[in-house]
């Protein structure tokens, strides 16, 4: 009986022993001889400042027809310099390239910001010889911006005036025209139609700029407008009062629901020939003011630069208070006077911001985008992004931070080349040794802080990190820093509400 | 044992069918992701790839990981391995220029490579079976990258583990009641062929006291029940064998003494007496004549144990009847006794003569030796049935009951003193007895003690007389 138990014993053993080797048997063997590549020796790179050495940027260039009445494209590649956003850089290129109905046209400036570019033009595109001819310059002008990646929205003026066309406000463009005469057609049917009684409102779409936050820039919103009557004004302050819908960081300027206007705003041409918007307030605005914490600049910014930018040929903004014009108001430490009250666009085309999204930690330890105003530079500018991500980071009071122990300021960011899609960024010395000591996880967060953030930006697609001009193999063992980083964008958490810091 | 080869032998051939269909499908997947991602990965689009990686790896309950030439993870569907390096053997040998390949891991096991174990676990259940797809990325013949499809087996592995417990639980059964049926062999064959076995070794070893338990009532109790007769027998011959030995010994000494004590005498007697010389010598010569009937008696015996031969013919057993009855005559005379013979009707047995003669007798001749003078003894021949009987009747001392059954054995005297008074050897009803029983017959004997006994002798009839 005990033979017979031992024999049992031993088959009921084969059984599960042959039984686990015929279920182990697909599993594969422990590898053996394997290696990871080896990337080839790199010459040392010491990239400071910033530059976008060799980042040329394929753009399409519309040419107006010998007629006016359609496009043919040029696609040249064009380089945007330190500073320069691409919209600009394209649009430079096309004015140098010798267009058509716009000899010594040059461009003043180059507002890019939100995904809206707005281009100032010298008021030499006035001599345009027919309204078809400068709608020909401006629609071009537009679709070349349009046809630059990240760009949503296209606003020309001309000597910091929007033009009309067939007495009608042109609005911004959003979408490239294949066609000139098609175009205007259709501002003239609206004319026409805008002349009979009771006709049907026209759709157009309209820059509106709110103050942010933090109160230092003064970012644009698209807004679609439904005007009749030709009551753009009223359809302007309405959409100002509803306030940003788009921006997170941005705020309203004007209250919706108290009535503050005394009157209803109009446009007046003076005895210079300037063409003026008198918006005048009740006393209660000073309340409002007090109230809601806006500076008197943000709202006078705000209307000057949303009403400058749509309404035709208007030059400037009078905002009075109980009759009494606002003829002078302080940004920081900058005192703006207006003479005789006029409030011009250019007071306020400096203070035009951008939003750039910052990826740090919140308090659950989650990578987060953040939205901040920044200045349009700087939301073109990769090392001045890090630089506002580990400022921000720096905050007392942040809500969000970055995972590095100690502090890192912007001269931690020696420099940064973007060439091919490719930011590369030169970390000092320092950065790198007060990495040493991070976690597995915190130096994925810290890396894909910054990962994430430079590639927000358009044209960057990822980032590669050097030390002091040399390639590293790691911060601190984790994250391989010899390849080009893309950003992971399954790493960042739910957004959360806007932030932005005090400046 | 083969039961337990078959049962695995299925299961790892059910095993390879489905990890084979399984890999098939899942390296097809991997494959298109990595020729979609070729223009993503080039263009460093790592969005669409982690959208599209995502979409794949949600309806397939997978992971995805798209590692650049360098094997650093670009994406990973579930964003915890970006930036590092990650190599198993299968990207390996698609780095060295294979297509795609593939292999099954243990997530408890993180032997399969750099980071692996992390992979795995952080993949969704612990202790899983995974497989690994490794595809090439490649952008004009340039191999860019890999793309890993990491996808969970565990479901196929539960399924076999349950064909396997299933089967070893079978397996379990089959064996108890291999275990029980052995059982029963044993009880019902085995065992008693070993009991048996030891029985014979036992008796082979002289002790004939061997017996073997008997179980049931089958071919194997029969069997037992035949060895143990066997082994009773034996030993009672072994007994009789020996009390033989010791009583022809016995009875053989008895005369030889007589005979030392009598030549002994003669040849101290100085001076010889001549009456005295010739009463020894005579004495002697009895001895010598009882020694030798004691050995042809033996002679006999020996000779029938030996297989004799009767000289078989047809005879009339009732005449032969009469002519010893009537040579004992004269015995009976001497002796006081009155001696007649009764035969009802002529019958023919198929005999030794010379045999029955001597059945005959030493039956009558006892009956006249053990009857009283003035005593009577009766033959009588008659039929019963297919048998002719012969009674010898005497009005002797008769023998006693305790006695009755061992007359037939060899030496056995009931008055020891007697039966050497009369000259007997001990050995003549034992040879009576075999001469019966070789032709077929039986002798009983009757007796009550101080009225007489009977001996009834039956012997087959002849055959030729049936018919006739």
């Amino acid at each position: 009986m005990r033979k017979a138990l031992s024999l049992l014993a031993l088959l009921l053993a084969l059984c599960v022993g042959v039984g686990g080797c015929a279920l182990r048997g697909q599993e594969t063997e422990a590898a053996g001889e394997i290696s990871l590549p080896q990337p080839s020796d790199e010459p040392e790179n010491m990239i400071l400042g910033e530059s976008a050495a060799g980042g040329m940027v394929e753009a399409a260039l519309y040419h107006p027809a010998s007629d006016f009445s359609g496009f043919s494209t040029v696609n040249q590649s064009i380089r945007a310099e330190v500073g320069q956003s691409l919209p600009e850089a394209a649009v430079e290129a096309l004015l140098n390239s010798g267009i058509r109905a716009a000899a010594d046209v040059r461009l003043l400036s180059c507002e890019y910001a939100c995904g809206t570019a707005t281009a100032n033009l010298s008021i030499d595109a006035r001599n345009a010889n027919s309204p078809q001819e400068l709608l020909a310059l401006e629609t071009a002008i537009g679709n070349t911006m349009l046809g630059i990646e990240g760009v949503r929205a296209a606003n020309v003026l001309i000597a910091d005036r929007s033009e009309s066309c067939c007495q009608l406000p042109v609005g911004v463009q959003t979408a490239i025209l294949p066609s000139v005469t098609a175009a205007y057609a259709q501002l003239q049917a609206e004319r026409d139609r805008l002349a009979q009684a009771g006709a049907a409102p026209i759709a157009r779409t309209a820059l509106l700029y709110f103050p942010t936050e933090g109160g230092e820039w003064l970012v644009p919103e698209l807004r679609s407008l439904s005007v009749a009557d030709g009551a753009f004004v009223p359809a302007l302050i309405d959409a100002l009062k509803a306030g940003p819908r788009d921006e997170r960081c941005a705020i309203a300027s004007i209250p919706e629901g108290a009535e503050l206007l005394e009157e209803n705003p109009a446009v007046a041409t003076l005895s210079t020939g300037e063409r003026v918007l008198t918006l005048n307030f009740t006393s209660a605005l000073a309340n409002y003011l007090a109230f809601s914490g806006l500076e008197v600049w943000e709202l006078a910014g705000s209307i000057t630069m949303t009403m400058c930018s749509f309404l035709p040929e208007l030059d400037g903004v009078k905002v009075m208070v109980n009759d009494e014009a606002i003829s002078m108001c302080a940004i920081g430490e900058t005192i703006l006077q207006f003479e005789g009250g006029l409030m011009r666009r250019r007071d306020f085309a400096n203070r035009v911001g951008s939003v750039a999204t910052l990826y740090l930690l919140n308090g659950g330890d989650e990578l987060q985008g953040v939205e901040r105003a920044v200045s349009t530079r700087s939301a073109l500018s990769p090392k001045r992004l890090l630089t506002e991500l580990f400022a921000y980071s720096g905050l007392e009071d942040a809500p969000y931070r970055l995972p590095i122990p100690g502090a890192v300021s912007a001269e931690d960011v020696l420099g940064v080349q973007v060439v091919g899609g490719i930011a590369r960024v030169n970390l000092s010395a320092s950065f790198y040794r007060s990495c040493q000591t991070l976690s597995p996880r915190a130096e994925r967060d810290l890396v894909y802080a910054m990962v994430n953030t430079l590639c927000a930006l358009d044209g960057i697609r990822a980032v590669r990190f050097y030390v002091e001009g040399r390639a590293a193999d790691t911060l601190a063992g984790s994250v391989y820093l010899r390849s080009p980083l893309m950003p992971n964008p399954g790493l960042v958490a739910e957004p959360a509400g806007a932030a932005t810091a005090a400046p | 044992m083969a039961f337990t080869v078959i049962g695995f032998s299925l299961i790892q051939l059910v095993g390879e069918y489905l990890f084979t269909q399984r890999s098939r499908d899942d390296q097809r997947i991997a494959d298109s992701l990595a020729e979609g991602f070729s223009d993503y990965l080039v263009a460093f689009d790592a969005r669409s790839m982690y959208e599209s990686a995502r979409e794949t790896a949600r309806a397939q309950q997978s992971r995805v990981l798209v590692l650049d030439a360098l094997c650093v993870v670009q994406v990973d569907t579930a964003s915890e391995l970006n930036g590092q390096r990650f190599i198993t053997a299968e990207i390996d040998r698609v780095l060295n220029g294979s297509g795609g390949d593939y292999g099954f891991y243990d997530a408890r096991n993180s032997a399969g490579g750099f980071f692996l174990l992390a992979a795995l676990n952080g993949f969704s259940r612990a202790n899983a079976m995974t497989g690994v797809y490794a595809s090439p990325i490649r952008q004009g013949g340039t191999l860019i990258g890999v793309l890993v499809y990491i996808s969970q087996v565990q479901e196929i592995y539960e399924s076999l583990r349950d064909i396997q417990i299933r089967i070893i639980s079978w397996m379990a059964i089959v064996l108890v009641a291999v275990l029980l049926i052995n059982a029963l062999v044993l009880r019902t064959i085995t065992r008693p062929i070993g009991e048996l076995n030891e029985g014979i070794s036992r008796m082979s070893k002289g002790d004939l006291s061997a017996r073997v338990r008997v179980r049931g009532n089958n071919e194997f109790a029969g069997l037992a029940r035949a060895f143990n007769s066997m082994s009773e027998r034996l030993e009672q011959l072994d007994k009789s064998r020996s009390q033989f030995v010791s009583n022809a010994s016995h009875e053989l000494k008895t005369p030889l003494s007589t005979m030392k004590i009598l030549i002994e005498t003669l040849m101290y007697q100085d001076p010889p007496d001549p009456a005295m010389t010739k009463e020894f010598l005579t004495d002697a010569n009895q001895e010598i004549d009882r020694l030798n009937r004691i050995v042809s008696d033996l002679l006999t015996l020996v000779n029938i144990d030996n297989g004799m031969k009767l000289n078989l013919a047809e005879l009339d057993i009732g005449a032969l009847l009469q002519e010893q009855v009537k040579r004992l005559a004269p015995l009976a005379r001497e002796n006081g006794v009155e001696l007649d013979c009764a035969l009802k009707e002529t019958l023919e047995v198929n005999g030794d003569q010379t045999k029955l003669q001597q059945v005959v007798y030493n039956i009558i001749d006892n009956a006249i030796k053990y009857t009283p003078r003035g005593g009577e003894v009766h033959c009588a021949l008659n039929r019963s049935s297919k048998k002719a009987v012969i009674r010898v009747t005497d009005t002797g001392v008769g023998i006693p009951a305790e006695d009755l059954p061992h007359i037939f054995d060899r030496f056995y005297r009931v008055d020891k003193a007697r039966s050497r008074e009369t000259g007997g050897t001990g050995l003549g009803l034992s040879i009576v007895k075999q001469f019966v029983l070789l032709h077929g017959g039986t002798i009983d004997a009757r007796s009550a003690p101080g009225k007489g006994s009977t001996f009834i002798i039956e012997l087959p009839l002849a055959e030729k007389k049936k018919e006739a």
